[in-house]
Parts: C-alpha cells; structure tokens; sequence
C-alpha cells in the first residue's frame, strides 16, 4: 500500500520480553491493546548531531549517538480498559524492567520496540473534553519495522 | 503450521475489565481460561488472580 491515514492504527503492550529481537522474538508475544487511544505520535529514531568548525571551511557535520526516541500516545481514559491498566502499571513500575511495545499500522505493518513508561500523566480540561492519559514511553531498543502483508 | 493449543491459565477477574485486543469483558469476581500471555498481562496490571491461588486464601484457615 502506498499512503494512508492514521485511522484504524493502534498500539499495544506487553510485560513479556522477547527472547530475541527480532520480528519472529516479537511476534511470538502476547499483546493487549490499548483502548481509547485518540494519537499515536511519532515514531523512530534520530542521531545526536555533532558539529566541528574548523578554521578554515565549511562546519562539519557528523552523525553521533542514536536516540531511539519516545512514543507520546494520548487517549481517553477508561478504568475498564485491561490495556490502559498495563500502560498505567508500566508508569508505575520504579524497575528498569522493560516493557513490549507494537504499534499496528492501518495496513498491517507493525512496529516492535522495547520500552519504559516514564510516567501518564491525566489531564482534565475543559468541559466539553475529555479525561485524558497521556503515557511517554521511551524507545530503548532498536525498532522492528515490519512491513504490511502483501495483498 | 502448529497445531498445538496454547496452554491455558485459569484466572479470576478482581474487577470488571475489557480486553481491547479480542473485546472480551470479564465481570469482576468472575472466572475464565487465558492464554498465557493474556494472563501475564493482566495479573501483571492487578486485573485477575490466578484462581487456585484465590481458592487457597479463601480456604486458608484464619490465624
């Protein structure tokens, strides 16, 4: 498929690791998904920019260190939902265990990733809103890009 | 392809929840059959206890 939009995406959460990382060591996990979720946010890494300017010439520019980034999803709150109670245990967890994470693309292609929750924060706005979480995990593992079925 | 059936846990549901993955709901204090990861997920959230350990505290005589 070429583009698409965001609707029908979804993001999902495991306490298991993987015993390997990979797709397959991925795939082999049990997810729940997190209901409610109204945005995904970005996904992917980036590199530390780092910069020399030499005397004489151009700045030169190099790539640094990877930062596999931080997935800031926000949803609706919902006590009954098994996936957001995950979520809220992840944020709640002081260890440095990392959790499993897949994000399920309207095409079918996945992302895998492993993560910690650093916090989900609930925002009650104005009236005519509603409750709101908005976890943000961080990316600590390389991402697993799989691609859509083919159809 | 595998034909072998997941290993099924008993667990039961400390309060009423809803599985967005397959929209199942559980009504709290009821028991059913989860999948082993299903039921890592939720008793790691406090969703469910594992039904035998429930059966023993409530048989456990009091001290």
């Amino acid at each position: 498929m070429g583009s698409q939009t965001a609707a029908g995406s979804s993001l999902a959460i495991s306490v298991a690791s993987p015993a390997t990382s990979d797709a397959a060591g991925y795939a082999a996990l049990t997810y729940t998904d997190v209901g409610q979720v109204e945005k995904l946010g970005s996904i992917g890494a980036s590199f530390a920019k780092v910069e020399f300017q030499p005397l004489k010439g151009a700045k030169q520019k190099y790539k640094g260190s990877a930062d596999y980034g931080a997935l800031q999803p926000s949803m609706a709150l919902d006590s009954t939902d098994a996936g957001q109670a995950i979520m809220q245990t992840s944020a709640d967890d002081e260890s440095q265990k990392l959790y499993s994470f897949r994000v399920t693309f309207s095409d079918g292609a996945k992302r895998y990733f492993g993560g910690r929750n650093f916090g989900m924060p609930e925002t009650a706005d104005g009236a005519d809103s509603m409750l709101t979480g908005a976890p943000t995990i961080e990316i600590c593992t390389k991402i697993v890009k799989v691609a859509a079925p083919a159809t | 392809m595998s034909d072998t059936k997941p290993k099924m846990v008993r667990g039961k549901a400390t309060r009423d929840f809803t599985d967005a993955t397959t929209e199942r709901r559980f009504a709290a204090k009821s028991s059913h059959d989860f999948t082993e990861g299903e039921f890592g997920n939720f008793l790691a959230a406090g969703l469910l206890v594992a039904v035998d350990t429930a059966d023993a505290a409530k048989t456990k005589p009091a001290a």
